[in-house]
C-alpha cells in the first residue's frame, strides 16, 4: 500500500486551473437549477389557488386570505381521510335487524331426470 | 580382475551405443502417448501485462506425421529421425523446421523441454488446466471474499440486500478462474468478446441500464414533500459540493480530467448516476466506481451517522418541523413536466436520466396509465436491477480490479460521500440562520441531500428518533433526498458537458 501511495504524486498545477473552475462552475450550475425549481415551485401554488383566494376575498372583503388558509397539512388530510375511511368502512353494521327465512324452492331440471337415462330405448 | 572390470566396461559402453543407435527403439519411445511441455510467457491478454504458464504438447505418429498442439493453434507436420536428431517439418511454411533431440528420458525442442506421457494422462492434464485451481490466483480469492463480505453483509444486516446481493454473487461469478491466454477466447468471461455475461455487461458499457433505472425510481417516487416545501430542494444542491471537491482531490492526484469526474460523482450517492457518467467519462474505470458507489450507498448508515453526531448539536436535533401540507394533483402533474423543461434546458446532457426519471414519475402522478406505473416501478427495475448488479459484480475480475487505481477510487470515493454529506448538513444549519419561527429545519436532514434513496432519510429518520422519540422526520428529509437524485443527475450533465 506504501509503495501505491508513493508512486501517485500530488499534482497541484493540474486543479488549479481548469479543475477548481469546472468544479465551481459546475456546483454553482447545480445550485442554479434547483433554485430555479425551488422558484418556480413556491409560485406554482399561489397561481393554482388565485381563484380561490379571489373567491375568499370577494366574499369577506376585510379578509386577509393567507397561505396558511388553503393549505392543509398532510397530517389533518390523512385524518380526514382516515375518519372518513372508517365511517364508510363501518356502514355495513347498521343492519335493518329484520331477520328473514326464505325458503328456497329449487326449479325443476331436466339434467338429472330418470327419464332421460340410457336405459330408455330410442324411438319409443 | 582388472580383465573382468574392462569388459564389463566394454560391454556397458557397446550397449549404450547399441542402446543409441537403436532407431527402432528411438521410434517406439517417440510414438508412444505424448509429448508434454509447460513454459510460461503467454499473455493472458493482448493489452495485458501478466503472463502465464501454458502447456503444449506433441503427439508423433507412426506414418512420421505429427500434431503441435499449441495454446492458440493445432500444428501439422513431418518428423525424421536422422542419426539423433529428430527433424519437424511443419505444413505451416511459416515456421521454420525444429530439430528435436533426446535428452534422457525427455525431449527438447529448441528451448522446450516436453516430458513424455500415456494419452490418458496428457488428456489429464489437458482438463486440469482448464479448471479453476491452476488458474487461481490471490487476487480471485480475495475477490471472492470480498463478494462473500458483501452477501454477509445484505443477509445479517439487511444492507441494500436488493444491491448487495447481486453485487456479492456477481464478484465471485466474475472471480471464478478460468483458462485465459491473449489470441483464445473461451467466450466465458465478462471482458471476453461474444460471451453471455459480455453482452449483459454492454448495457452498463454503454449507459443503457441507467436511464432504465432512473425510470423506475421516477415511478415509486413521491415527490409530495419536495413540492410541499420546495425550499428544502436547495439541500440537494449543497450536498452535492461532494462530487466537485472529489473532482479536484482526484485532479491533484494525477487522474485525467475526464476520470476525475466520473470518480468524483460517486460523491452523488446514486449508482446509476455514476455507472452513467463512468461508462461515458471513464468506461476503464467503472467497475471499481460502481462497486464504490454501490458500496458506500449501502453502507450509508455506518458513513453518516458519526458526522451527524459531529457536525448537529443536540438542540438542534429536537427541532420539530412544520407539518407538510397536502399537494393537489395538479401540482403533482406538474412537477415532472415543469422539472424536465427546467432541468434538461440547463443541462441537456443529464437527459437520459432526467427524462426518464420525470417520466417515470408523470406515469404515476397520471392516474390513468397505472399498468405502466406498476411495470415501471416493479418488473422493470427489478430486472434491470438484477442485471446491472450481477454484471457489476462480474466486472470485478480480479487482475483488471484489483489495481492501485481501484484503492485510490474507493479512497476518494469515500471522502466524496463524506464531504456530500456534512456538505448537506452545514448548509441545513446555514439555512437555519435565515429561517424563522416555526418554519426553521432539523439540520439532520441535511444528510439526505446526498441521494441514496431512501437510505440516507431513514438514516435521517433514525438519528431524529435517538434525539427525539416522537419526532418523525422521514417525510422532510424525502425532500432533500429526492432533490438530491435531481442534483446529482444535473451535476453528472454539467460534468460529461465539460470534459467529455
Amino acid at each position: 500500500m506504501i509503495s501505491v501511495i508513493g508512486k501517485i504524486g500530488l499534482d497541484f498545477s493540474a486543479a488549479a486551473g481548469s479543475g477548481v473552475t469546472v468544479a465551481i462552475v459546475g456546483w454553482l450550475i447545480v445550485f442554479a437549477v434547483l433554485t430555479l425549481l425551488v422558484i418556480v415551485f413556491t409560485q406554482i401554488p399561489k397561481l393554482i389557488y388565485y381563484n380561490t383566494r379571489k373567491k375568499l376575498r370577494q366574499q369577506n372583503k376585510q379578509a386577509v386570505v393567507t397561505d396558511d388558509d388553503l393549505h392543509i397539512a398532510g397530517d389533518v388530510s390523512a385524518a380526514i381521510s382516515m375518519a372518513l375511511y372508517m365511517f364508510f368502512d363501518e356502514m355495513h353494521d347498521e343492519e335493518s335487524n329484520v331477520i328473514t327465512i326464505k325458503r328456497v324452492r329449487k326449479t325443476y331440471s331436466p339434467w338429472s331426470s330418470k327419464i332421460y337415462g340410457l336405459r330408455t330405448w330410442p324411438g319409443k | 580382475m582388472k580383465k573382468l572390470c574392462l569388459i564389463i566396461f566394454a560391454f556397458v559402453i557397446l550397449l549404450g551405443n547399441f542402446a543409441h543407435a537403436n532407431t527402432d527403439d528411438d521410434i517406439a519411445v517417440l510414438t508412444k502417448g505424448k509429448w508434454v511441455n509447460k513454459s510460461d510467457g503467454y499473455k493472458v491478454r493482448e493489452n495485458s501485462d501478466k503472463t502465464v504458464e501454458r502447456y503444449k504438447t506433441i503427439e508423433f505418429n507412426i506414418d512420421h506425421t505429427f500434431v503441435m498442439d499449441s495454446v492458440k493453434l493445432k500444428y501439422t507436420g513431418e518428423w525424421r529421425l536422422i542419426d539423433d536428431n529428430i527433424y519437424l517439418e511443419f505444413n505451416d511454411s511459416d515456421i521454420k523446421t525444429k530439430i528435436a533431440q533426446f535428452d534422457n528420458d525427455k525431449l527438447v525442442v529448441g528451448k522446450d523441454i516436453y516430458k513424455g506421457y500415456s494419452g490418458a494422462f496428457a488428456g489429464l492434464i489437458n482438463f486440469y488446466e482448464f479448471t479453476g485451481i491452476p488458474n487461481a490466483t490471490l487476487g480471485h480469492i480475495i475477490m471472492v471474499i470480498i463478494g462473500l463480505f458483501f452477501i454477509f453483509l445484505a443477509i445479517r444486516y439487511n444492507y441494500e440486500p436488493l444491491l448487495l446481493i447481486p453485487i456479492g454473487f456477481g464478484i465471485i461469478i466474475g472471480n471464478i478462474p478460468f483458462y485465459q491466454v491473449a489470441g483464445f477466447n473461451l467466450q466465458l468471461g465478462i471482458y471476453e468478446e461474444g460471451s453471455v455475461m459480455s453482452y449483459l455487461y454492454f448495457g452498463v458499457r454503454q449507459g443503457i441500464y441507467p436511464p432504465l433505472i432512473f425510470l423506475g425510481i421516477g415511478a415509486m417516487t413521491d415527490f409530495s414533500s419536495l413540492i410541499s416545501n420546495p425550499k428544502l430542494m436547495i439541500l440537494g444542491a449543497a450536498a452535492q459540493v461532494g462530487i466537485f471537491l472529489t473532482f479536484i482531490g482526484a485532479l491533484v492526484l494525477g487522474f485525467a480530467p475526464a476520470e476525475a469526474g466520473a470518480i468524483g460523482i460517486i460523491g452523488g450517492a446514486d449508482g446509476p448516476t455514476a455507472i452513467f457518467l463512468a461508462s461515458k467519462l471513464a468506461p476503464n474505470l467503472i467497475g471499481p466506481i460502481a462497486i464504490a458507489a454501490y458500496s458506500y450507498m449501502a453502507l450509508v448508515p455506518i458513513i453518516q451517522p458519526p458526522f451527524m453526531k459531529l457536525l448537529i448539536t443536540k438542540k438542534e436535533r429536537l427541532i420539530r418541523m412544520k407539518p407538510p401540507r397536502s399537494v393537489s394533483k395538479l401540482e403533482k402533474i406538474m412537477f415532472p413536466i415543469v422539472g424536465l423543461l427546467l432541468t434538461a434546458y440547463i443541462s441537456p446532457s443529464a437527459l437520459p436520466l432526467l427524462g426518464m426519471l420525470f417520466f417515470g414519475n408523470l406515469l404515476k402522478e397520471s392516474t390513468v396509465t397505472k399498468r405502466l406505473a406498476d411495470t415501471a416501478r416493479t418488473s422493470l427495475i427489478d430486472i434491470v436491477t438484477i442485471l446491472l448488479g450481477i454484471t457489476v459484480g462480474a466486472s470485478t475480475q480480479a487482475d483488471i480490479f484489483l489495481t492501485p487505481q481501484s484503492l485510490w477510487i474507493f479512497g476518494l470515493g469515500a471522502l466524496s460521500f463524506i464531504i456530500a454529506t456534512c456538505g448537506g448538513l452545514l448548509f441545513a444549519k446555514l439555512m437555519n440562520v435565515f429561517l424563522k419561527g416555526d418554519n426553521k429545519i432539523n439540520p439532520l436532514i441535511g444528510a439526505a441531500g446526498v441521494s441514496a434513496v431512501p437510505d440516507s432519510a431513514r438514516v435521517v429518520q433514525h438519528e431524529g428518533l435517538k434525539a427525539d422519540p416522537t419526532n418523525h422526520l422521514l417525510m422532510h428529509a424525502m425532500a432533500p433526498n429526492v432533490s438530491g437524485v435531481i442534483g446529482s443527475a444535473v451535476a453528472a450533465g454539467v460534468l460529461l458537458s465539460f470534459l467529455m
